[in-house]
């Protein structure tokens, strides 16, 4: 076992036993964490891998959300409704690949920005469905710790997956895609089926995660799921962080996630700030993003995290 | 036995004609080669042949087979893989990474990891460029992207090759390196169809030339008689009388 396995191994087991000695509210912002990488993580296989910035990745962590809970209190069960959830999520995905997927660079990325306002649209409207700008409330319990272990499983696998895709024959041809689609193609790469599959797997961890936030959280609303706050996630943190790059986007979230929680508590809207400041400094000052700065990304390629 | 063969292939770009009704017949085992000044349409026909781009007229066979309007990755899994000549290897993927790509996603079947990472290995010994499998292809040189590219088409375990301007831009020395890998790999078997503006490769090395000029062929047969066809003179060189 090398070293790095070792310190994740422990690093785990840490997050395990964390919440029976922290105060809740450690554990709630350990949970928020968790989720910032699931989405990031989950944004960067089509954002990073395939090379199409997707600046609407949170739709389908609105779409697990609205499902999720329209579902529960159609008293399907939590199972059930997590499972549509994720059914629903990839669903759509595979549905907009097609039009989307035939836009390239920038067009890509304005035409899936639209799609978020059209579904915060669509949630505020749809009243008999979604309830409109009132939102929607399932049953309230108590389960922030039960809450924080779904997500951290859920964050162990999405990383544990996107591992082993990206270095599967699969993240071989998304790479390739990314490099020069023609080039691609005319290798055999069926460029299409592969960009479509890589949204729909990036698609199921985001629309699940909306399921088990809303779970968490009780409450969802338009804004909450829809909103650009959400929206900025992904995009934000997988730049700062490092975008193609597997730790990348976690130390984005690391990142962004803390200087958020420091900004809102002592300036009220302040740190929706962060996720500008944060994509002005990258595009200022590291373009490759903090995994790929000289200075940290030979120390990075020696531990095994970071790869050329 | 032709391998690969053209009839009648046109091509327009709105109103502009590249390609001018251009029949071609390419023989199973052979090295033709293709050539022409700049702007005769040598790139689009390689464009057509890999399915980049539809023909406006004609059809190309493939072993009697019509695959005028395949897709791309089609044509590339039965048998047909190129190079550019605007040389473009996957930059941000190392060496090896790229060979891969041809050797996975180019071939009709699948090949197991450990299988294709042999077969890889022994493609890039073949050109040269064992020593730089784990470099990143950005950080080749001119010579050794050409290289790349070449294998990275091999890697498609092609059974027609086609080569857009390898040789062009190169040293002395690598030309020739370059110029045996070709011939080794007709030797193997494979079809090699080459665009190529180093008269001394293409005459070296063709059983048969083409020549194109403002879309339409002018000249096609041994190398000897295509550079004394008045036809071929007089677009490359111009006119006597002025």
């Amino acid at each position: 076992m090398k070293k790095i396995h070792i310190v994740i191994f422990i690093g785990l087991i840490l997050f395990i036993l964390l919440p029976h000695f922290t105060p809740r509210y450690m554990t709630a912002f350990l949970l928020l964490l968790f989720m910032h990488i699931v989405i990031a993580e989950s944004y960067d296989i089509v954002g990073g891998y395939l090379g199409y910035i997707n600046m609407g990745h949170s739709a389908f962590f609105g779409i697990g959300a609205y499902t999720f809970a329209i579902l529960l209190n159609g008293n399907f069960g939590f199972f059930l409704s997590s499972l549509a959830a994720i059914l629903v999520g990839v669903l759509f995905a595979a549905l907009i690949s097609f039009p989307f997927f035939r836009l390239r660079g920038a067009y890509f990325s304005l035409a899936t920005f639209g799609l978020i306002r059209l579904f915060e649209l669509l949630a505020f409207n749809l009243r008999s469905l979604t309830g409109g700008s009132s939102g929607i409330m399932i049953k309230a319990e108590y389960r922030l710790t039960l809450a924080y272990y779904f997500t951290l499983g859920l964050c162990v696998l999405t990383v544990g997956l996107i591992f082993l895709l990206t270095r599967s024959r699969l993240g071989l041809a998304w790479t390739a895609i990314r490099e020069d689609e023609e080039v691609a193609q005319t290798f055999g790469i069926n460029t299409l089926k592969h960009k479509c599959v890589a949204l729909m797997i990036s698609a199921s961890f985001a629309s699940l995660m909306g399921a088990f936030y809303t779970w968490y959280i009780i409450f969802i609303n338009p804004k909450v799921v829809f909103g650009l706050e959400i929206a900025l996630v992904p995009i934000s943190m997988a730049m700062l962080g490092g975008s193609g790059a597997l730790i990348g986007p976690i130390v984005g979230a690391f990142f962004i996630t803390i200087v958020e929680e420091i900004l809102w508590t002592k300036v009220p809207y302040f740190h929706l700030a962060a996720y500008g400041i944060a994509i002005v400094l990258v595009g200022l000052f590291m373009p490759g993003g903090i995994v790929r700065l000289k200075w940290l990304r030979k120390p990075l390629m020696r531990l095994g995290l970071l790869e050329d | 036995m032709v391998i690969l063969e053209g009839k009648g292939l046109t091509k327009y770009f709105r109103g502009l004609s590249a390609l001018q009704s251009v029949d071609f017949k390419v023989e199973e085992g052979s090295i033709t080669g293709l050539i022409g000044p700049n702007g005769a349409g040598k790139t689009t026909l390689f464009n057509l042949i890999s399915g980049l781009f539809s023909p406006n007229h004609g059809t190309t066979t493939f072993h009697g087979m019509d695959i005028t309007h395949l897709r791309p990755d089609r044509i590339c899994h039965l048998g047909i893989s190129r190079t550019y000549q605007l040389i473009r290897p996957f930059l941000g993927l190392s060496v090896l990474r790229n060979v891969l790509v041809g050797i996975y996603y180019g071939r009709d079947g699948t090949l197991p990891k450990k299988k294709a990472e042999e077969e890889a290995g022994s493609i890039l010994e073949f050109m040269e460029l064992s020593s730089k499998a784990t470099y990143r292809a950005d950080q080749l040189n001119t010579g050794e992207r050409k290289r790349l590219e070449m294998a990275r088409a091999l890697g498609t375990n092609p059974k027609v090759l086609l080569l857009d301007e390898v040789i062009a831009g190169l040293n002395p020395a690598e030309t020739t390196t370059i110029m045996k890998r070709i011939e080794a790999t007709r030797d193997k078997g494979v079809t090699v169809f080459m665009i190529e503006h180093v008269m001394k490769a293409v005459m070296g090395l063709s059983d048969r030339v083409i020549v194109l000029h403002h879309g339409e062929k002018i000249a096609e047969g041994t190398p000897q008689e295509v550079t004394t066809d008045p036809g071929v003179i007089k677009a490359y060189l111009g006119d006597k009388r002025i």
